[in-house]
């Protein structure tokens, strides 16, 4: 075998071997920070935050992805959501005469006087309407602005102190809202802004398996582990609330939650002064994932999308690269891009090699094992160290049926995923 | 490359081995708790009728005995779940069963275990019992010093069993300890504490307010601001004009629950005219609240003014005090600033259709 091929198979299983420590490091920190919040499990108190003049009021924002009336439902759900002070703002961008009317008929809309200007810079504002039922919801039609524009305008225009945001693609528990205020009502002064869990819906199927491998991986390592090193960002699906003096002061949204997120702890750590953006471990958000391959994919996509954002807006973050700590968003780079980027390349190589008879066919098989074995230890380890960190197990069927899936994903499916991620990765810079 | 693949072979297995080891743990484990919950599920009909037949009046300990000795847990959760359906004779006569089967004394030992999951559970359960006062004679000091513990869960629900006593000693403890913790905690306790607000508004709030400790103060003013009830608060007045902006802004919206002075109408015009945008939006609530047309010219000027939160604050006060009010308002809605202009007749509008609706 050419020396130069030696070194980089070489430097590729280095690399694997990295990952797979530094993931087993992450998901074992991730179950003990999980042990010590169940067991500080707060207590439950709803009707108090419900009732009690105390609890700050709650803007809830929703930029429309379009303005069709697909939305409607989703805003009667942020409409009905328990809580005591809360507005929703939904922003629509280039809205034809048909779809403005079809959301002045369904809410019985009319012009308000009420501007959107504010802090925020944002593209021009064609109206601003009113609800004229007892209900607070207040719509802006907009122009098509940039990513994170219209958030903006609904940053400006929230009269509230917190700002809520629910992922559109999602479900969310009628009480979610008096479950996220809690931490802003335990610090007020430190909590920045608060991300919940999102629970996968989806079939008992192999696919379905590794969708809920998928979102225990992401929990428990991403969002739980980096709560514990104030590096939490919102994966697709979690509900976040933030403080709207904190957007405002990170010069308001650009391009999606992650880049906001790293904004706030970049900043926040750049003043030296004591933060906290926690992380609330039950799900009060749940996104469906249909048990077929496409959809799959797509959910994963969808996450290397989000995160890709925080990474390609590096440049703009007040920290640059340590905004989410020193390691943080190396960290996320190399799980998300360098990883998947060098297994995939070692695949590649290990078929070149067979075929140019650089390598015999058992090395080649042992190889290739080590490189399955290390993406199956960390699915299993999530299964197994969710097991370890809750005080309720998992029924044990559940708990075989998520070990099977890990080794079997391993065999097809991961290489897929490597693909599909690094395509994700790339494609997210041009959107 | 053969020792790289080899390493990384090596470390796979020595992991695969540990995570193995974990699993076979938590597999074992899980069977078992689901095993629990069947045997637990299938004793629990069994269990309530026991219980019900004895509140009912049946005298026999035998088979209630032999279920606290084979099923403990499902014996004490029982007996809570049956404690909200029964009040009178029948709740004492639950709580004085927890003497006779020794379940009390039981309580009592694990409230000393260092396990904080058992303590709670412990605390949960002698928090129902004190409502009785034979049981309440053998809980002794236990809650009063369970509100030190370090446990969050244990100190709240101690509280709230010591302010079932009804005694004000009591309701004092729990007062004060509701002045240290959050203010999550502090909402909780607000509910458990309302009861007796007008009786801590004659004892012990005056002494807080005046102690100086500036988190106390604040405290004790979001406690009382929470029971949102008219109370006697002394020198509210004072506090509005405090040094401290926290203990200010929390004074404020006070001022409407306590009865109308002079002192308090001139500390709210006060208010009006600071320097600090958050004091000046509250003291322009109060004064809403309080429809106190003195102050109507100062804020038609702080609706004038270029601070966006101030106008709409100032705006949104006017709205609620007509007529005067929307007549300001009225002016307003033809001032050269854009802002003030929509801000006036955007409040305008939203009280027009709120007092036509």
């Amino acid at each position: 075998m050419p020396h130069s091929v030696t070194i980089l198979f070489a430097v590729l299983i280095s690399l694997l071997a990295v990952h797979l420590l530094g993931g087993l490091y992450v998901l074992l920190r991730g179950c003990l920070i999980l042990r010590v919040w169940r067991r500080e499990a707060p207590f439950v108190e709803r009707a108090a935050i419900l009732k009690s003049p105390l609890t700050p009021g709650v803007s809830l924002l929703l930029a429309a992805p379009d303005a069709s009336a697909l939305w409607h439902p989703l805003t009667q759900r942020l409409l009905g959501l328990e809580f005591a002070e809360s507005e929703v703002i939904v922003v629509l961008e280039d809205s034809t005469p048909e779809q403005l009317q079809s959301w002045i008929r369904e809410f019985r809309l009319f012009p308000s006087l009420e501007t959107v200007t504010g802090p925020l810079g944002i593209g021009g504002v064609r109206g601003v309407y009113e609800s004229s039922a007892s209900i607070h919801l207040l719509v802006v039609d907009k122009d098509h602005g940039p990513p994170g524009d219209a958030l903006n305008a609904a940053v400006n225009a929230a009269s509230k102190p917190l700002l809520a945001c629910f992922d559109p693609q999602s479900e969310f528990r009628q009480d979610a809202l008096l479950r996220l205020v809690w931490p802003m009502l335990e610090a007020r002064d430190e909590t920045v802004a608060v991300v919940s869990a999102v629970e996968c819906e989806t079939g008992a199927s192999l696919l379905g398996s590794f969708a809920e491998i998928e979102f225990l991986r992401a929990w428990l390592g991403r969002s739980i582990a980096f709560a514990g090193w104030s590096a939490v960002l919102p994966a697709p699906g979690d509900a976040v609330l933030v403080a709207r003096q904190a957007v405002i002061d990170a010069g308001g949204c650009r391009g999606g939650p992650a880049p906001l997120f790293a904004e706030l702890h970049g900043r926040a750590q750049a003043a030296g002064r004591k933060y906290r953006i926690p992380f609330i471990p039950d799900p009060l958000t749940s996104l469906e994932v249909r048990d077929d391959l496409s959809s799959l994919l797509r959910h994963v996509a969808r996450c290397q999308a989000w995160i890709a954002h925080a990474i390609w807006h590096v440049p703009s973050l007040a920290r640059g690269w340590r905004s989410l700590g020193r390691w943080g968003l190396f960290a996320l780079l190399f799980t998300r891009l360098i990883r998947p980027l060098a297994e995939t390349m070692l695949y590649f190589l290990l078929v070149a090699s067979l075929l140019a008879g650089w390598m015999r066919w058992d090395l080649a098989l042992i190889v290739l094992l080590v490189t399955v074995a290390s993406g199956t230890i960390l699915s299993a380890a999530a299964v197994i160290f969710r097991e370890v960190a809750e005080y309720t197990p998992a029924p044990p069927a559940r708990l075989i049926r998520l070990l099977v899936a890990s080794l079997a994903e391993g065999f097809g499916y991961r290489q897929l995923r490597d693909l599909w991620m690094i395509a994700a990765f790339f494609h997210s810079e041009t959107r | 490359m053969n020792h790289f693949a080899a390493y990384l072979a090596v470390i796979e297995a020595l992991v695969i081995v540990w995570l193995g080891a974990t699993c076979l743990v938590t597999f074992v484990r899980s069977v078992w708790w689901q095993m629990r919950q069947k045997r637990s599920a299938a004793i629990e009909p069994a269990l309530r009728a026991a219980v019900v037949d004895y509140i009912g009046g049946a005298n026999d300990f035998s088979l209630l005995e032999e279920y606290v000795r084979s099923s403990p847990r499902e014996m004490a959760e029982e007996m809570l779940a049956i404690r909200q359906a029964v009040s009178g004779a029948a709740l004492d006569r639950l709580c004085g069963l927890t003497i006779e089967l020794t379940l009390l004394q039981r309580w009592l030992d694990e409230a000393e275990t260092r396990d904080v999951m058992a303590r709670r559970g412990a605390f949960r359960r002698l928090a129902f019992v004190c409502c009785y006062e034979p049981c309440r004679r053998q809980v002794g000091d236990r809650l009063a010093e369970a509100l030190e513990d370090r446990d969050r869960e244990v100190r709240l629900t101690a509280a709230a069993a010591m302010a079932q006593t009804g005694r004000m000693d009591d309701v004092e403890r729990v007062f004060r300890l509701a002045l240290s913790e959050t203010l999550l905690v502090r909402m909780s306790l607000a509910e458990t504490l309302r009861p007796y607000a007008y009786q801590l508004c004659e004892r012990i709030v005056p002494d807080v307010l005046r102690s100086g400790d500036v988190p106390a103060v604040v405290a004790a003013l979001e406690l009382l601001r929470a029971w949102e009830r008219a109370l006697p608060i002394k020198g509210l007045a004072t506090l509005m004009g405090h040094r401290e902006r926290s203990v200010r802004i929390s004074a404020f919206p006070l001022a409407a629950l306590v009865a109308p002075s002079p002192e308090i109408e001139n500390e709210v015009l006060a208010g009006l005219g600071d320097r600090d945008v958050e004091i000046v939006t509250v003291a322009a609530r109060t004064a809403a609240r309080l429809r106190l047309d003195k102050a109507l010219p100062i804020l038609a000027r702080c609706a004038r003014t270029a601070v966006t939160p101030l106008v709409q604050a100032a705006a949104s006060a006017l709205a609620e005090m007509p007529p005067a009010g929307w007549t300001t308002l009225q002016e307003l809605r033809f001032n050269p600033n854009p802002a003030t202009a929509a801000a006036a007749g955007a409040a305008l509008e939203r009280a027009r259709r709120k007092a036509g609706s």
